[in-house]
């Protein structure tokens, strides 16, 4: 707990006190000899409401208490070793038992257990003793109430007579007897302040405090809280922390740790006394052992700090135990606060529809409208900023997109994130829903705002095309893509085009946004990362590397926001790392005009939901990628083939052959041509190209390859007859056959072939029919060829179209 | 303390129709004048930022009508808190009737109320519930829970 400043508030809010409700409570705290002691009392009493505490120092200043979280310090050792002597009383058995128990075995230090009872008789206590002995601990129980001077002080002078002084003490002795306050006795209110107060003061007369190192006591959160049936054991509580506190003040020299435990599972009062699962009932959430003693190891590792250290769980709203204020920034999903402890948990409820969030609207898949995966990024934000009480956006770490959040037309859904900072400045966060009864994540992730990792983005070797930012750079539009391939409408239709597009990586420009809100007018507008349709655009532009599959974000490894909100018009960069199966990884970078790089995705996972219609005519722009993907399961496999099919501009053919490679490659180079045709062209590239109207086919790998593509056009039988031959049309017939296509695409399949094979010099070499594969594909080997073909439609062109290409093997 | 806020109402001829019972739009004015008493009588400073550009928008507004009303019924209009959450707040509305054998409740309503405001080029924007108002509901009007 802390003190912070005040001044007399206006008029506190009439806060339900739990146990005196429309009693109002003031305590003052205030030196006598204040010159305005009285006034200052009695303007407090007349502004209070509800419960208020308050104290003033000398100069009058007025200070509230508040719960603040303990700012960790560096680490140190434990200050206890081989050589101390660690007096636990009530200590042997529940919870100071299984702290001396973890302490000993840590540190090393002998314990002298005080108790009341006889393990002769008591086998619970025997039981621990003998446990603690088989653990290596070396230990000894001497016998004394705790609350009987002279008892404390015969058993350890006894006791450190042999074994010498004691050194170091955990006060764990407490007695617990729930009374309802109007049938407490005096008898019973001492002696459980006996226990607590007397005890420790009688303990502490027995010893030499020259030699005592450290002081632990075990209070409890009852005592800032109290609790029904419970006055007599908040009073002595509150009066041990006073003692505590007190011995602090005089000896400097001895650390003390006055801990104000809320509820253990497990071990503890409240365990032995049943009450648990009741508390539990009321949103307390009890400390297990383990946790309970991590917590004791952590505060001692300090080197020095607060004395008095609350450790709870969630307790509920208690006038009396009033956290730090942190009021919540005014952003969209922040609308409902459920569960807020300051620096430590946040819980808080949105409520979506397609009217507050009109995005929805511009995102449905499959008919449905589902929250897309980038405004989850962006609630998770907002929830871990307000929590982390940052102004700059985290990293994202470990995204994992576990369910689809769907809202229905003219349905509300509320949204709940739960953030939690275990650790200052990583904040995990659980995104769930109404409609799995928030019974599931749906997006789970952690935030990080420490400076341990990289905080800038990753900068990586910038692919050529990206190195030229002329605006106007050749790009191939997208905007096509959209309502086909990409289900994306509205705000988050903003790819512009690609730079560079290929099976493995791509070159994108992605759009200024437009002037559609993004939420409702009632709601705040302002996104704590920048703008979300760029952020779409960059995940769903790399939809057209994998263009025969429909892809689903299901991960992220880490993402590392710039640090300025993105900002578009932008450039994107994609490259894929692995695929396994149906999983894609990709890394992306989102870079400005003016070259830097604004936002870095590492490990991007795509997940593979649907298969394309074989039947659905292409975008020209997809068909290179779709070649490069299978080109490598049908063709001799590395080096892989690079290929594009393009429509020529202007111009001849080596111009239009010239544009298609360097569109291929992102870069600007030269085409020559052998005096057969064969165009060549720097850095150690095979290139080939084909043409069938204004659309141009090329290819660059490297060794012998070659491509054709031909329209599908009706011949007479004869016509094909003397382009194919006999034996070609024999070949006609068994693909014809075995694909079950017309007569005239296998003919024009033959044809290119053959086409691929003159181009190579093996004009002669006569062609056999592969295993059949994939649907639209067929294979033939020649010689020393293996020929790929592919029939397909295109949107620019009414025929079906033969693709071909050839590789030496 | 009570948890609502009361306007007290005598039903005149001019809020009658035809048949001579009260015209159902009249309720929702009733809640409008609610309202706007509860800010004068307490959170005056609110009135006061409603000249400087502080908008309070209704949102959402509706009444359930049990009972019909007459010429000279007396009519206590009790609001209270729904909800509250950032710029929003939702008030719930009682209609009672009261008369020399006791009250009877005629009518629910409800309203939801945003907090926005006006710029200088005309354009509103959400802005949260001016402190005023929240301090003013916290000490007068209970949330209904």
């Amino acid at each position: 707990m802390s003190w912070c400043r005040r001044d007399v508030p206006a008029h506190l809010s009439p806060e339900r006190c739990l146990w005196n409700i429309g009693i109002v409570t003031c305590v003052v705290d205030v030196c006598w000899d204040h010159p305005e002691a009285a006034l200052l009392v009695v303007r407090e009493a007349l502004a209070a409401e509800g419960f208020c505490e308050a104290k003033y120092d000398a100069e009058g200043r007025r200070f509230e208490p508040r719960l603040c979280r303990l700012r960790p310090q560096p680490e140190a050792e434990i200050a206890l070793g081989p050589n101390d002597l660690l007096l636990v009383s009530g200590g042997g058995k529940g919870i100071a038992a299984e702290c001396a128990l973890a302490l000993a075995q840590r540190t090393g230090t002998r314990l002298l257990l005080l108790g009341r009872s006889d393990p002769q008789t008591d086998t619970e206590l025997a039981r621990n003793l003998a446990r603690l002995a088989e653990s290596g601990v070396r230990v000894r129980y001497a016998r004394a109430d705790v609350t009987d001077a002279a008892q404390v002080a015969s058993a350890l002078r006894e006791v450190q007579a042999e074994i010498g002084p004691v050194t170091a003490i955990l006060h764990g002795a407490g007695r617990n007897v729930p009374c309802p306050i109007r049938d407490l006795t005096a008898d019973a209110f001492h002696l459980t302040l006996a226990t607590k107060v007397t005890g420790l003061q009688n303990i502490l007369a027995a010893i030499n405090p020259a030699a005592l190192r450290m002081l632990i006591s075990f209070g409890s959160l009852i005592a800032r809280t109290g609790l029904p049936g419970e006055a007599d054991y908040a009073v002595a509580n509150a009066e041990m922390t006073e003692l505590v506190e007190g011995w602090q003040a005089e000896h400097t020299g001895c650390r003390c740790l006055n801990l104000e435990w809320s509820v253990w599972a497990g071990a503890g009062m409240a365990e032995r006394m049943g009450r648990v699962e009741a508390l539990t009932r009321q949103g307390i959430m009890p400390i297990s052992i383990d946790d309970g003693i991590a917590r004791l190891m952590q505060l001692l590792e300090q080197p020095a700090g607060a004395v008095s250290c609350i450790v709870t769980g969630r307790f509920g709203s208690i006038p009396t135990l009033k956290c730090a204020e942190a009021a919540l920034p005014f952003q969209r999903f922040l609308e409902q606060p459920r569960v807020y402890y300051p620096d430590v948990e946040l819980v808080v409820d949105s409520v979506l529809s397609a009217d507050s969030d009109p995005y929805l609207n511009d995102h449905i898949f499959a008919g449905e409208r589902l929250m897309p995966g980038v405004m989850a990024l962006e609630a998770a934000a907002q929830v871990a900023m307000a929590l982390a009480r940052s102004a700059t956006p985290p990293r994202f770490e470990n995204v994992r997109f576990l369910r689809p959040t769907v809202v229905p037309a003219g349905q509300t859904v509320t949204l709940r994130v739960a953030a939690l900072q275990r650790l200052p400045g990583r904040v995990e966060i659980a995104i769930r829903s109404e409609a799995t009864s928030f019974q599931a994540d749906h997006v789970r992730l952690t935030c990080r705002f420490d400076t341990t990792v990289e905080a800038q983005p990753q900068e990586s070797p910038k692919p050529p095309c990206l190195c030229d930012l002329r605006e106007e750079f050749p790009i191939r539009s997208g905007s096509a893509l959209y309502g086909t391939l990409l289900f994306q409408t509205g705000r988050f239709q903003r790819l512009r085009g690609y730079r560079l597009l290929r099976a493995k990586a791509c070159v994108a420009e992605i759009d200024a946004p437009g002037t559609l809100p993004w939420f409702g007018p009632y709601l705040p507008d302002a996104l704590a990362l920048g703008d979300a349709g760029a952020r779409d655009s960059a995940i769903h532009l790399i939809q057209a590397c994998i263009p025969h599959a429909t892809l689903l974000p299901v991960g992220i490894g880490r993402l590392i926001p710039g640090p300025t909100p993105l900002a578009a018009p932008c450039l994107a960069t994609a490259r894929e790392i692995s695929q396994e199966g149906d999983l894609f990884t990709y890394d992306l970078a989102l870079y400005d005009y003016e070259g830097s790089l604004c936002e870095s995705w590492e490990g991007l996972q795509l997940r593979r939901v649907a298969d394309r219609d074989p039947a659905a005519t292409w975008s020209e722009l997809l068909i290179g990628p779709y070649l490069e993907r299978m080109l490598a399961a049908h063709l001799p496999p590395s080096p892989e083939i690079g290929a594009i099919l393009t429509s020529a501009g202007p111009g001849s053919a080596v111009d239009a052959t010239e544009m298609a490679l360097q569109q291929l490659l992102g870069r600007p180079l030269q085409v020559r041509r052998r005096p057969d045709g064969k165009p060549e062209t720097e850095g150690g590239f095979t290139v080939s190209s084909a043409h069938c109207g204004s659309l141009t086919l090329a290819i660059a790998g490297t060794g012998t390859v070659s491509c054709d593509a031909e329209a599908v056009v009706s011949r007479p039988t004869d016509i094909w007859q003397d382009l194919l031959g006999n034996a070609g049309m024999a070949l006609v017939e068994r693909i014809a056959r075995e694909t079950g296509e017309d007569s005239h695409s296998a003919a024009t399949r033959v044809w290119a072939a053959k086409e691929c094979a003159k181009k190579v010099g093996r004009r002669h070499s006569p062609l056999l029919l592969e295993p059949a594969t994939t649907a639209d594909w067929v294979i033939f080997s020649g010689s020393d060829l293996t020929i790929a073909t592919y029939a397909c439609h295109i949107f620019t062109r009414p025929e079906r179209l033969v693709l071909a290409v050839a590789k030496e093997c | 303390m009570s948890d609502y806020y009361e306007y007290r109402h005598v039903v005149g001829f001019e809020e009658t129709n035809l048949v001579g019972n009260v015209y159902f739009t009249h309720h929702l004015k009733w809640q409008g004048r609610c309202r706007e008493l509860f800010l004068r009588d307490h959170a005056p400073t609110v009135l006061a930022a409603l000249a400087e550009g502080l908008c309070l928008v209704t949102a959402r507004c509706s009444c359930d009508y049990l009972q019909e009303l007459a010429p000279f019924d007396e009519i206590a209009v009790r609001m209270r808190l729904g909800s509250q959450a950032q710029n929003r707040l939702v008030l719930l509305f009682e209609y009672w009737r009261c008369g020399p054998s006791g009250e009877e409740l005629v009518a629910r309503g409800e309203q939801q109320v945003v907090s926005m405001e006006r710029r200088a080029d005309h354009s509103v924007t959400p802005v949260p519930l001016p402190e005023g108002l929240t301090t003013a509901l916290a000490r007068f009007l209970r949330a209904a829970s």
